[in-house]
């Protein structure tokens, strides 16, 4: 995998460690399309995604975050892994996917789950 | 507020004293309640922590007998439901055999539970089942027995996926029991279904968030947990007081239960301290406006201030996302993170809007009112100097243009909204936010572009007059175009087109000419018409702008779509198939193979699947449990071909473990690609019980995500959901069509040649492309994974009609429209509010009378026109049920099936619905024999009994078709029945045939008719709204003249001219006659002038000649006497002289005095009018007096009292004169007092004396030249002060009562 990429999956992984949106949120393409628990879901800008992630994680905060599995098929970076968050006391589990799409040479997250 | 004068009560100042001593009293409040709410959440978390555990105890058991409450009102109101249908008379009449008609019995039924969402079973005494309407369940023929003793029965049955509670009672008649009447609800559903289907059925669910906690209900004969740390449970009782399960609430978790009261306590904070603000803010606001500061100062003082406030709202999280979550604060409506989150939201960039608003509007008041009576265009400075500043100005509407493109951009880019949904009449409250978001921004750039074009193009054409004036504008305006043009040329992305900058510049040129030609004085400008302009104006503006990015949107939208799709697919597929394997684990599937009942082995398949993302996107895949030995025990598949599952299901044969495997399955052209996995599953000691299985297709997804129908999908949101207009997806290979989601495509269609000839170009991975098919034009976006790729994706969109774009312009001039009313609404408020109501004209009423005379037989007939249209719809979706039931039945019944028996495998339907193209149901008696989707009644959604409606239709009735709606949660979808056999005993099958996979088509097709009803009917609105505003403009004209000459006549101009006035009849005669009254009037008027002026001389010749000669006679009495003197060579004649001299000297300046006096009468200067502080005036006036002996002032001048315009030396001669009145009328001493305030839209000032009074018969002759009660002056003072007053357009009234004083009261207009 690309440096580059591996750079962008651990800000991701970081930013959702932290449950801080604006560790990864420069790695947004223009649209993005975003699935989180309790989010309907589908293609957002990335202004929206921004604070709709910041939303996200007022209402919960991360335990435990880490992407496990990489991967590179066909041009397509993704990574996936789990995370744990306190949600009003209650431990919540979710998966996660990160899928990167090459955008005016440079890689942009274009697919975020978690749910 | 008091000055140096001793200050006594006023009340205007005390309603001003009040509201501030309110305004601080609550902000003071308001911070000391935030201080309490801070220290009230410490203290309240401390105390919890102290004693958690006791408090959880508490608080568990608390919500456990909610919880129970809750459950047993649900078990009243079904009892009532059933105890009302034992009474009913239809029930009581036909089980005591007095009528038999068992078709008024389904009405009854029907009837009486329509819309409760329970299914309802009515049995004879014999516990025979003889109607029924809604769902069904478990047969309860014990229960039913019970009943049909006289016992009130009340229980709930569970199957792995849903919980039915139901009662029975029993239907007593004058005979005894004659049967009973069941009733069920379901109150528990185990899987994640929309809640568009299920509605909100689910009673732990909906306790658990209105609790707030977990609540889990289990309904078996087992004892209730006993109470451990985690969690306490109770029994649940029927309305039999049999037990009937147990409840149980998880006690709550400390972190969770004190973050939720912090959450809380951070939300009353958020509320006081958005309170706090915005008190705080007002207050500001109001200081610097009162405060002794320059103009600039107070300006520079209010911006900070407001935008002070905003920015701690914002620093302050408040409105907080958790106070007011959802709707126009939901960033996925509309969020950009321009300026640091002042736009963050629909909601906070309204915010910002007002706030925007009120830092231009409140200094520009401060600016604009100077210069009121002012050219609204003026220029200044050298010709260089004015050269550079047009130039910027010219330059500046370009720029502006951008900077209000770019926000139209990111309205339209950072947010989820449809702007042009040709189906939605009346916006969403989010997308009614951002409209008039954006249209009061049109109007600002508007206005702002309006007065720079203006500025520019009236500094061209400086003081040229006539043609000269007009050609210079034309040429102005040509060079504004160029400038705009070129403007676009040197920017790499100007965001808007030439053509809309250039008919937006032509607007502007006219608007500025109109403006330039009509408008004289600042004030002028702040009209009606103007007003309406404006909002015309922002809306050409905005149109072409807002659907250029629509548009620019939606064919990104599609290229993402198309990126989406062709991407490799893997790494999301193989994590999907992972986590619904994990699924199986989690759901201890093992223990449940080993031990589990029958019933719920089978269901494991489909619950595992209804919990997984797989289910929640749609994918068609196969989810599969076998015991160790490799033997499926429950199966669950969903959208596969029939070739499809049987190679799936070789792939899995050999997997048994979780690694997931990507497997090409078929060849060549129909290649699909699969992502199976596999997962042990282990019971108790980790014995191995069986294996649990998924398996995934890729390319079914691609184009037919579709297949998974909506009702089964716990999402709605989808890529193509996102689309306004319906998306079709094909597949090409090799430059022929090999699948498409549309049958209208023919299969081998060629890639078009122009879209071949541009992919050539290895840089170019997706083309657009206009085709027509099947007689619609569609826009197809053909797109490629890689260059050289013999796979190309069509995604096609129908063009616009012609239809759809009047249709979406008309639909845009109605937000206009209503968002004008909006504004013009709260404008009228605002007037009423101050005082100063808005006064509804002739014309207004007229206009009002005729809209409502035409709009309301149009509303009624456009509502008659929309149900029919929709019913139009409807029938033809009836017809073809009608067709499809009767192929249907007509190849079951030529087909060498056997389905008499019932052996109709799901298999077997399911391809005879491939073959019709149309999915069925088949019946046998009143249960469901087979069908064609069978995971609609794997998921417990669809009933698998015959509809009570469609049973009593088809099979008692004998109809030959039968259709009706059916409703699922909230999803309502339409269904045909056609009997399928007839025996001679009646009916024995039904098939029926249902809209549910293409509903959503046919609401699609309603709303579109709708929308061209609208559309229709729209156009006819703006045409009525034309023809009678032109109808009462030519009505009211001639009463509007009559008026307004009515008004110059009062005011004394008697040369009005009516002559061009046109009307007819009674009008055209008032028109004349009031013509004729002015005529006479003016004669009238002249005679009067006439004689007056004669008497007004001979007055004034003999007044100069007596005052002259008052002076003449001492003056000759002392020459003489001098004379005499200087002839006597009297040794005293130079005293003499000396005082003779002196005396005629005063006596000169006396006659010069009374020149002065008439000369100032006669020659009053022209008053020069300037924005005037009255206070301030009144105070220097006031001053030249308060060394007066024996005179004490009392002043109470008002706050922040708005400036008038006047003369101000005109003014302070007017004060001055009626202070010294007021001392002269009190020789020995007293009190004046002095009052300012505002009143409406004037401002009053009083001068109060304690003086001797003014005689009743002196009172008329006041304002009289040359009349005075004094025995010094000419009398010309209050005539003087009367005609400044009068040139001012203001007022002066006296009231005196002898003895007490006088009171002068003098009020100034406001402008």
């Amino acid at each position: 995998m690309e440096p580059e990429c591996r750079r962008v999956f651990d800000d991701v992984e970081t930013g959702i460690r932290e449950g801080r949106p604006a560790a990864f949120s420069q790695h947004f393409g223009p649209q993005v399309q975003i699935h989180l628990r309790g989010f309907e879901g589908g293609y957002v800008s990335s202004a929206q995604a921004y604070y709709v992630l910041e939303n996200f994680f007022q209402g919960r905060r991360p335990v435990g975050v880490r992407l496990t599995t990489f991967g590179d098929t066909g041009g397509a970076p993704y990574g996936s892994g789990s995370a744990v968050f306190n949600a009003r006391g209650n431990r919540e589990s979710a998966q996660i996917y990160v899928s990167l799409t090459r955008l005016q040479g440079r890689w942009t997250v274009g697919q975020l789950n978690i749910r | 507020m008091t000055d140096g004068f001793s200050g006594r009560a006023a009340s205007p100042r005390d309603g001003r004293r009040i509201r501030n001593i309110v305004s601080v009293s609550f902000a003071f409040l308001a911070a000391v309640l935030l201080i309490l709410a801070w220290v009230g959440k410490g203290i309240t978390i401390r105390a919890l922590e102290d004693r958690w555990e006791r408090f959880s105890a508490e608080r568990a058991t608390a919500y456990l007998a909610a919880a129970a409450q809750r459950f047993g009102a649900e078990q009243r109101t079904i009892r009532i439901l059933a105890v009302d249908l034992a009474q009913s008379a239809e029930v009581q009449e036909h089980l005591s055999g007095r009528n038999r008609d068992t078709i008024a019995l389904f009405e009854a039924v029907a009837r009486l539970s329509a819309g409760r969402g329970v299914g309802t079973e009515i049995f004879d005494r014999t516990g025979t089942l003889l109607a029924w309407e809604g769902m069904s369940g478990s047969e309860e023929s014990t229960d039913v027995a019970r009943a049909l003793k006289g016992q009130l029965v009340s229980s709930v049955h569970s199957t792995p996926i849903t919980s039915q509670l139901f009662v029975i009672c029993p239907v007593t008649t004058p005979d005894g029991i004659a049967g009973a009447v069941l009733v069920r609800q379901t109150i528990g559903v185990t899987y994640p279904l929309s809640e568009r289907f299920v509605g909100r059925r689910d009673l732990a669910a909906r306790l658990s968030e209105e609790l707030g906690v977990s609540v889990t209900f289990r309904f078996d004969a087992a004892a209730a947990p006993a109470p451990d740390d985690r969690s306490v449970s109770g029994v649940l009782y029927g309305i039999d007081s049999a037990r009937v399960g147990s409840v149980t609430v998880l006690k709550p978790a400390q972190a969770g239960y004190l973050q939720s009261i912090a959450s809380t306590f951070d939300q009353v904070t958020g509320a006081i301290l958005l309170l706090l603000l915005l008190t705080s803010g007002v207050l500001a606001v109001r200081l610097i406006l009162r405060a002794s500061l320059a103009r600039g100062a107070k300006a520079a003082g209010v911006i900070l201030a407001v935008w002070g406030v905003r920015l701690l709202m914002i620093w302050a999280g408040v409105p907080s996302p958790t106070l007011v979550s959802g709707g126009i604060f939901d960033p996925a409506v509309f969020a950009t993170t321009f300026a640091g989150g002042i736009a963050r939201s629909a909601g906070e960039m309204a915010i910002t809007g007002i706030a925007l608003a009120l830092s231009i509007l409140i200094p520009g008041r401060l600016f604009l009112l100077r210069r009121l009576g002012e050219p609204p265009l003026r220029h200044r400075g050298s010709a260089a100097g004015r050269g550079i500043l047009l130039l910027a100005a010219a330059a500046g509407i370009p720029l502006l243009l951008r900077a209000y493109a770019a926000v139209v951009r990111s309205a339209v880019f950072d947010s989820t909204l449809v702007y042009n949904d040709p189906r939605v009449v009346a916006p969403s409250l989010e997308l009614g936010v951002m409209m008039l978001n954006l249209f009061v921004l049109s109007a600002a750039v508007a206005v702002v572009c309006a007065f720079l074009a203006a500025y520019v193009l009236t500094g061209i054409a400086g003081g040229s007059a006539g043609l000269a004036r007009r050609l210079a504008w034309v040429i102005g305006g040509a060079a504004l175009g160029a400038v705009s043009v070129l403007y676009g040329l040197l920017h790499p992305s100007p965001l808007t087109t030439d053509l809309e900058r250039l008919g937006f510049i032509l607007i502007l040129v006219v608007w500025a000419w109109r403006l330039d030609r009509r408008a004289r004085r600042l004030r002028d400008l702040v009209t009606m018409q103007n007003f309406l302009i404006t909002m015309g104006v922002a809306a050409a503006l905005l149109y072409p702008v807002l659907e250029g990015f629509v548009a620019e949107k939606d064919k990104d939208h599609m290229r993402f779509f198309a990126a989406d799709y062709l991407q490799p697919v893997d790494g999301w597929l193989t994590t999907i198939v992972d986590e619904a394997l994990q699924g199986f684990v989690d759901r201890e599937t093992g223990p449940t193979l080993l031990d589990g009942d029958t019933e719920s082995v089978e269901r494991l398949a489909f619950s595992a699947w209804a919990g997984s993302t797989i289910s929640k996107e749609g994918y068609n895949c196969l989810f599969l449990v076998t015991d160790a030995a490799g033997a499926p025990v429950s199966r669950f598949e969903i959208g596969g071909s029939a070739e499809v599952p049987r190679d799936l299901a070789d792939v899995i044969a050999t997997d048994d473990d979780r690694n997931i495997q990507v497997t090409d399955i078929g060849s060549g052209q129909g290649t699909v690609k699969v992502y199976s996995g596999t997962v042990p599953l282990r019971a108790e000691g980790d014995t191995l019980v069986g294996f649990a299985r998924v398996v995934v297709s890729a390319e079914q997804q691609a184009l037919f995500r579709g297949e998974s129908p909506a009702i089964l999908r716990g999402s709605l949101s989808g890529p193509a959901g996102s689309f306004l207009r319906p998306v079709i997806a094909s597949e090409y290979r090799n430059g022929r069509l090999l699948a498409s989601s549309s049958p209208l495509w023919p299969m081998n269609l060629p890639v078009p040649g122009e879209v071949l000839v541009a992919f050539r170009d290895p840089a170019s991975p997706a083309v657009w492309h206009e085709e027509e098919i099947d007689g619609v034009r569609y826009e197809t976006l053909y797109a490629r994974p890689v260059a050289g790729s013999p796979r190309i994706l069509g995604l096609s969109v129908p063009k616009p009609t012609l239809l759809v774009r009047l249709n979406a312009l008309l639909r845009y001039l109605i937000y206009v429209a209503a968002i004008a009313a909006l504004v013009a609404l709260g404008a009228l408020a605002v007037r009423a509010a101050r005082g100063t109501p808005y006064a509804f004209t002739f014309r207004d009423r007229l206009l009002a009378a005729l809209l409502a005379t035409a709009l309301l037989p149009m509303v009624i007939i456009a509502l008659y026109a929309r149900n029919e249209a929709a019913g139009r719809v409807l029938a033809t979706a009836a017809d073809r049920l009608d067709r499809e039931t009767a192929a249907i039945a007509l190849s079951l019944q030529q087909g060498a099936m056997d389905w008499r028996s019932g052996a109709l495998g799901g298999g077997v339907a399911e391809m005879i619905a491939g073959e019709l193209g149309t999915d069925f149901n088949l019946y046998l008696g009143n249960r469901l024999a087979a069908t064609s989707r069978p995971e609609l009644y794997e998921a417990g959604i669809l009933d698998r009994r015959l509809s009570g409606a469609a049973y009593a239709g088809v099979v008692q009735q004998g109809k030959r078709f039968f259709v009706q709606t059916e409703t699922i949660g909230q999803y309502t979808y339409a269904v045909g029945y056609r009997p399928l056999a007839v025996a001679s005993g009646g009916v024995t099958a039904v098939v029926s045939v249902p809209t549910l996979y293409r509903q959503d088509a046919i609401d699609r097709q309603v709303a579109e008719q709708n929308a061209v009803v609208f559309g229709v009917y729209a156009l006819a609105v703006l045409g009525i709204l034309v023809i009678a505003s032109t109808f009462a403009n030519r009505i009211a004209a001639p009463i509007q003249r009559l008026t307004q000459a009515t008004r110059r006549v009062a005011a004394g101009d008697l040369d009005v001219p009516l002559g061009d006035v046109r009307a007819e009849g009674e009008v055209g005669e008032l028109v004349r006659s009031f013509g004729s009254m002015t005529e006479e009037l003016k004669r009238s008027r002249e005679s009067v002038r006439r004689f007056e002026r004669q008497a007004a001389w001979s007055e004034m010749a003999r007044q100069v000649a007596h005052e002259i000669k008052n002076p003449l006679t001492p003056m000759k009495l002392t020459l003489q006497h001098l004379r005499e003197l200087f002839s006597d060579g009297a040794p005293e004649f130079r005293a003499q002289f000396e005082k003779g001299a002196a005396m005629i000297i005063g006596q000169i300046e006396a006659l010069s005095r009374i020149a002065s006096e008439f000369s100032s009468y006669a020659r009053m200067p022209q008053p020069r009018l300037e924005p005037v502080d009255v206070n301030a005036v009144m105070r220097e006036s006031a001053h030249l007096f308060d060394r007066e002996e024996g005179i004490s002032f009392n002043a109470s001048y008002g706050a922040e009292l708005p400036a008038v315009m006047a003369d101000r030396e005109g003014l302070r001669r007017v004060f001055v004169n009626i202070v010294r009145n007021a001392i002269q009328a009190m020789p020995d001493g007293g009190t004046v007092s002095v009052t300012t305030r505002k009143s409406g839209r004037s401002v009053v000032v009083t001068v109060a004396d304690t003086g001797t009074g003014i005689p009743e018969d002196v009172m008329p002759r006041l304002f009289q030249p040359n009349f005075s009660t004094k025995t010094e002056g000419m009398g010309l003072g209050l005539a003087i002060v009367k005609r400044i007053l009068d040139d001012l357009d203001g007022t002066i009234g006296i009231d005196s009562e002898a003895g007490a004083g006088t009171t002068v009261t003098i009020t100034l207009p406001l402008p």
